[in-house]
């Protein structure tokens, strides 16, 4: 008696797809803008310190082909992380909480709470001004199965890691 | 009554010879960085410069004798308010503890100092949090075991309430290798591993002589080489031919002093392996920790009837390949009554067959023959380099023959507790997994995937990743579904299920 095995036809089981996905919060969008635009002038800076020197001759040329992929690069990842954006969402149900990011390549991860070992919630520098966070939720799966959801309101991150944690415990049946 | 004399509710100090082992391993370590720096010292004693490295070399070892010596003293471990204390540095002070219970595995490894001196070298692995690996150098064997058996016993204090587990430990030796064993396996080893690392090795030797003789004493030598040019070819034939038989010989002994004496036990509650002629490793696997097993056969074990057994454990990450267990030359017998324990529903019930989709083969074919190969003529007739043309013109037509081979050789079964996957073709691999070792599982898929409804899924586990390629969506779907509603169940019934073995 200690398992019974019932057969369950598959198309009872609970379906991840008829989850509804909790978007990002939106500022979390403007942060991503914000980090890209730094990395993208520190990149343009240093490109502009190393190279034209080098070409001492045309160096005004070099300056303006930097500017201009520079520019590409900006416009470009602006447009990916839009895009990205949109994608990324998660969603807790009774017993787990999945993530769903990636634009181009797509991946939807989902872990079990009674899985969960601990939850972590992180703040960039950035992210600290607008009032968000990042989560993270440990298995003992390795990097490869851990959650990392970033851009969640402090309040809000704060809620999912206590009510992760609560479920880890009352789920274990401890 | 296994304490004797060793109290390890105080501090403990780890055997003297682990002073020996820090400073063995240091002068490993420097002469493996310093070794050119000698061969010139010796050669020509000359150039001033080499004696200013040379005592800096030497301040250094000194400096690092005295801070392994102190090292040793000042480390200690204990017991208390369960929890396992390891304290050490004398500049630095860290304190390591790891709570009773989240204590995984515990396993010993002598190398031949570690045989000289009767002591092992001692491993305390706690799976799921990051980096808290305790490790001690040198503690003599019985107060090794004493350890042990204090430690379990601690841990099941701490974990009271569950009734007892403690069931009479049976051991029984299910495989014995025997020299002709040995032999076999060293045949069916991979060669050419050896050969690359020799290969490696050579490359690697020559380099450094470059930097020592001097550019100019190594051009000659390379210019006098050039001169034969017509017995180049021999040269490189005889080379070649010596070097396959080196590596052949190679691995034969490596694997003769590795596996010798091996014996694969079977206890009450796991798996425990022990085999080494000079460096004797000891190590166990409970079931508990088991996270899926694989076994592995190419032609030669398939024709000598042999395979290589893999139980992968919950390890935390640094540890993970250590924690792996590896048994070469296994027969049928064997991984029956390791399946059966593993799995013991495997033989019951029905088992669902699936495959990847064909996308799987004409991407694999796409990706390792037609885009390989077309690089590669266009590369040869760009360089006007004709002589390894007709390898690329073969390429495509042996990689769609082999792409097609393990397209259909990828079978994924399907069963209530679990799945097994049948893979590949030159080397054919059986993996078996259990539903309620699954940490987490993710649905992932390629942009050229998504136009086709195509998605990979991947299980993880706490020994690393499983993935099933290239399935279809509406496959794909409800195999995560169940694998998730399995987890759930599993944790309904943990309690239980931990008591049933």
């Amino acid at each position: 008696m200690i398992f019974e095995n019932q057969q369950i036809p598959v198309s009872d089981l609970p379906q991840v797809e008829e989850v509804k996905f909790q978007p990002l919060a939106s500022n979390a969008l403007q942060v991503r803008y914000w980090a890209n635009g730094i990395f993208i002038a520190l990149l343009f800076l240093l490109a502009l310190s190393v190279l034209p020197p080098i070409f001492s001759n045309w160096w005004w040329l070099w300056v303006l082909l930097i500017f201009v992929v520079a520019c590409v690069l900006f416009v470009f990842f602006r447009w990916l992380i839009r895009r990205q954006f949109e994608v990324e969402g998660y969603a807790l149900r009774q017993h787990d909480i999945i993530h769903r990011h990636g634009y181009w390549w797509r991946s939807q991860t989902t872990v079990p709470f009674t899985r969960v070992q601990h939850v972590e919630i992180a703040q960039g520098p950035i992210a600290k001004r607008f009032g968000l966070s990042s989560i993270r939720v440990f298995t003992a799966g390795g990097s490869s199965s851990d959650l990392n959801i970033s851009g969640i309101d402090l309040e809000e991150a704060h809620r999912i890691k206590s009510f992760i944690a609560h479920k880890a415990e009352t789920d274990d049946g401890a | 009554m296994e304490h004797e004399g060793a109290d390890f509710f105080r501090p403990n100090r780890q055997s003297p010879v682990a002073i020996l082992l820090i400073l063995s391993r240091l002068f490993r370590f420097l002469f493996r960085q310093f070794w050119p720096v000698l061969l010139v010292f010796l050669l020509r004693p000359k150039p001033a410069t080499l004696y200013g490295l040379f005592w800096v070399g030497l301040l250094l070892s000194i400096i690092s004798s005295v801070n392994s010596i102190l090292a040793y003293f000042y480390a200690v471990f204990y017991v208390s308010e369960g929890e396992l204390i390891l304290e050490k540095g004398w500049l630095r002070r860290t304190r390591l503890s790891v709570p009773l219970d989240r204590i995984q595995t515990i396993s010993f490894q002598q190398t031949f100092i570690h045989r000289l001196f009767n002591t092992v070298s001692v491993e305390i692995d706690t799976a799921g949090s990051k980096g808290a690996e305790f490790s001690l150098h040198a503690i003599e064997q019985s107060r090794a075991h004493s350890l042990r058996d204090f430690l379990l016993q601690q841990k099941e204090e701490e974990s009271m309430g569950q009734e007892e587990v403690q069931e009479p430990v049976e051991e029984k030796v299910l495989l014995q290798l025997h020299i002709f064993d040995l032999l076999k396996i060293g045949v069916s080893q991979n060669h050419l591993r050896t050969a690359g690392i020799l290969t490696a090795i050579g490359l690697g030797f020559l380099d450094d002589l470059e930097s020592v003789l001097g550019e100019a004493a190594y051009k000659d030598w390379e210019r006098t080489v050039g001169n034969y040019f017509e017995a180049l070819w021999w040269l490189t034939l005889a080379f070649v031919v010596i070097l396959l038989l080196l590596s052949f010989i190679g691995t034969l002994i490596t694997t003769a002093i590795r596996n010798y004496d091996l014996r694969f036990i079977q206890t009450g509650q796991g798996f425990h392996v022990v085999a080494g002629l000079f460096a004797k490793r000891e190590q166990s696997a409970s079931l508990r920790k088991i996270q899926f097993i694989r076994w592995s056969a190419h032609p030669i074990q398939r024709w000598l009837g042999m395979f290589s057994l893999r139980l992968y454990q919950a390890a935390s990450y640094t540890l993970t390949k250590q924690k792996t267990i590896q048994v070469p030359g296994c027969y049928w017998p064997q991984l029956e009554v390791v399946q059966g324990m593993y799995f013991p529903e495997a033989n019951e019930g029905e088992w669902e067959w699936h495959g990847p989709s064909p996308h799987y083969f004409s991407r694999r074919f796409l990706f390792l023959g037609i885009l390989p190969a077309i690089a590669g003529l266009g590369l040869g007739l760009l360089t006007r380099d004709y002589q390894l043309l007709p390898i690329f013109l073969i390429w495509a037509p042996a990689a769609y023959f082999w792409q097609r081979k393990v397209y259909r050789t990828f079978h994924i079964g399907l069963h209530p507790e679990g799945l097994q996957i049948q893979e590949g073709y030159f080397t054919r691999n059986s993996t078996y997994f259990r539903w309620k070792k699954l940490q987490g599982i993710s649905l992932k898929q390629s942009p050229y995937q998504r136009k086709h409804d195509l998605a990979s899924l991947l299980l993880h586990t706490a020994s690393g990743d499983i993935t099933l390629p290239y399935l279809p969506l509406e496959k794909a779907r409800p195999i995560r579904d169940y694998g998730l509603f399995q987890v759930e169940r599993a944790a309904d019934h943990f309690n239980s299920s931990s008591i049933i073995r």
